[in-house]
């Protein structure tokens, strides 16, 4: 039975990463805002179902934030984007809201975010997915950063709205929130580059250039941390977002990122960041070390090899210990609640669909594969 | 009464975990000043001290010799205490692993003992960072 749990866990050799990550950190100083003004960027491709409720959820900011402006641009839309968020405009007349229409849209967000930068009028831009929705007092804990020289940019984290739909909504929040845990650490440590979440981002006018990528915001973390700037990530400035509830869609967003996440390896070059430059290594061939512990898994099940010293249990022992306390310590840090079976599902299923995204990302993708929503949540 | 190989390694990473707690301390003493120090004078400007890097020493935010004296001696503790941390790490990390594949042969106690200085300068490493207070005296 024992190896049995192992075989099904697979081979995590940036697990010794992750428990550089968990210990090391560094000591920030919360600054206080002082009333600055900011202007949010919304691109929208196709975001009828919900730019009607983020724009409402906006309307709440503006108690704490006095100079709010807010961009929407149309990137491209077949649908009443446009529409729907022109005629708040004229229901909200004492809301600063811009909403303009890319002719020439559909090419990817970072077009859109740099056309409503090039619009923007304030010097701190926020950059907003369309269905992300930022608790009251986000964007006041994220401000105060970007007095310093070096930052670059000020990043909260991302909660799914509706998580308790069903599985793969409560996974995908899950994933989220291990994935913010990551971020929120890598930021602490100089050896590592934290990516921009692509929503609840607060960065600098002048340095907010987004290249035309399948993953902008990585890309331009990358960039910004090259040239010695740093990102923070404040765990207390959050989000909330709509996770896609359907498996084809959830494997679509995904690929398209991991087919991004290619483009990234240039900057992970840089020989000075070591251990950023073996973790994402080790991040990059895990698919393909997962199949090689399945073939062992199933080479020591066929040679009745079920005892404790089986080659790569102790490898697999730790990996297991690491991997468990990185979900302590990403729920603890949160305080978010999962459920048993949800422990269960990403601990046995999220390596194969990892696996099939990999694969698949090896091969070029056409379009955008832009996340269709089809219906809001509150 | 003779002693192992290991038994010196053992002995050297527990001079080396309690030279991390050390230079941890000695660490976050030079941030609690330096804070300090900016409290008075410019507070909003201390984020700029904290992200500081030793190539931009040169242009502290508030341009004093005692700012520079005292980021230097922080980066010198932080890099200290670091350097002893990795080096626990890797040591421990190397003789349990070859101890599970029977490179080494070492009781198997050793391994735990090993595991558990592990453990324990992780433990502070992580502390040091998480639970740090300002408001505590300098």
């Amino acid at each position: 039975m024992i190896p049995l749990i192992y075989g099904l866990a697979p081979i995590h050799l940036p697990s010794f990463f992750y428990l550089d990550l968990i210990v090391r950190g560094r000591v920030l100083p919360k600054g206080r805002y002082k009333g600055e003004p900011i202007s949010i960027i919304i691109p929208c491709h196709n975001e009828e179902t919900v730019i009607g409720n983020t724009l409402k959820a906006l309307l709440k900011l503006r108690k704490r934030i006095k100079k709010l402006e807010v961009i929407v641009v149309d990137d491209g839309s077949t649908d009443h984007t446009f529409e729907v968020a022109s005629s708040f405009k004229t229901k909200h007349k004492d809301l600063e809201l811009k909403v303009l229409k890319k002719e020439d849209g559909g090419k990817g967000k970072s077009w859109a975010v740099n056309f409503g930068i090039e619009n923007a009028t304030y010097d701190i831009i926020c950059v907003l997915d369309a269905d992300s929705r930022p608790y009251l007092r986000s964007l006041e804990y994220l401000v105060p950063y970007l007095k310093a020289k070096r930052v670059a940019a000020a990043c909260g984290i991302i909660k799914v709205r509706n998580k308790k739909v069903n599985w793969l909504t409560e996974l995908v929040s899950f994933e989220y929130n291990i994935a913010n845990y990551i971020q929120w650490k890598k930021s602490m440590i100089d050896s590592y580059i934290p990516w921009m979440p692509g929503t609840i981002t607060l960065i600098k006018k002048q340095l907010a250039k987004f290249p035309p990528s399948l993953v902008e915001d990585a890309e331009l973390s990358a960039k910004l941390i090259e040239e010695g700037y740093v990102i923070i990530v404040d765990k207390r400035a959050a989000a909330s977002e709509v996770a896609p509830t359907t498996l084809k869609a959830y494997l679509r967003q995904r690929i398209r990122w991991s087919r991004g996440n290619w483009s990234l390896l240039k900057y992970y070059r840089n020989k000075k960041m070591l251990l950023n430059y073996l973790l994402t290594f080790f991040e990059r061939i895990q698919p393909a070390l997962t199949t090689i512990s399945y073939i062992l898994f199933g080479w020591g099940l066929y040679s009745r090899h079920y005892t404790i010293d089986f080659i790569l249990t102790p490898l697999w022992c730790f990996s297991l210990i690491v991997t468990s306390l990185i979900y302590r310590q990403s729920i603890k840090e949160f305080k978010e609640k999962y459920s048993i079976k949800t422990y269960f599902i990403y601990f046995f299923i999220s390596s194969f669909l990892y696996l099939l995204i990999w694969f698949r990302s090896l091969f070029p993708i056409k379009g955008w594969y832009k996340t269709k929503r089809v219906k809001d949540y509150y | 009464m003779e002693f192992n190989w290991w038994f010196y390694l053992l002995i050297l990473n527990i001079c080396l975990t309690i030279f991390s707690i050390l230079a941890n301390n000695r660490r976050y003493k030079y941030f609690r000043i330096a804070y300090s120090f900016y409290k008075k004078l410019k507070e909003e400007n201390f984020l700029d001290y904290v992200l500081m890097k030793n190539t931009s020493l040169e242009k502290t935010t508030i341009n004093d010799v005692e700012v520079y004296l005292i980021k230097k001696k922080e980066i010198f503790w932080s890099k200290a205490s670091t350097i002893s941390y990795g080096a626990v790490t890797i040591i421990c990390a190397i003789i349990m692993i070859s101890s599970f594949y029977g490179i080494l042969t070492t009781p198997k106690l050793v391994q735990f003992l090993f595991l558990i200085i592990l453990i324990c300068s992780a433990y502070i490493n992580y502390r040091s960072w998480r639970y740090f207070k300002f408001r505590r005296r300098i």
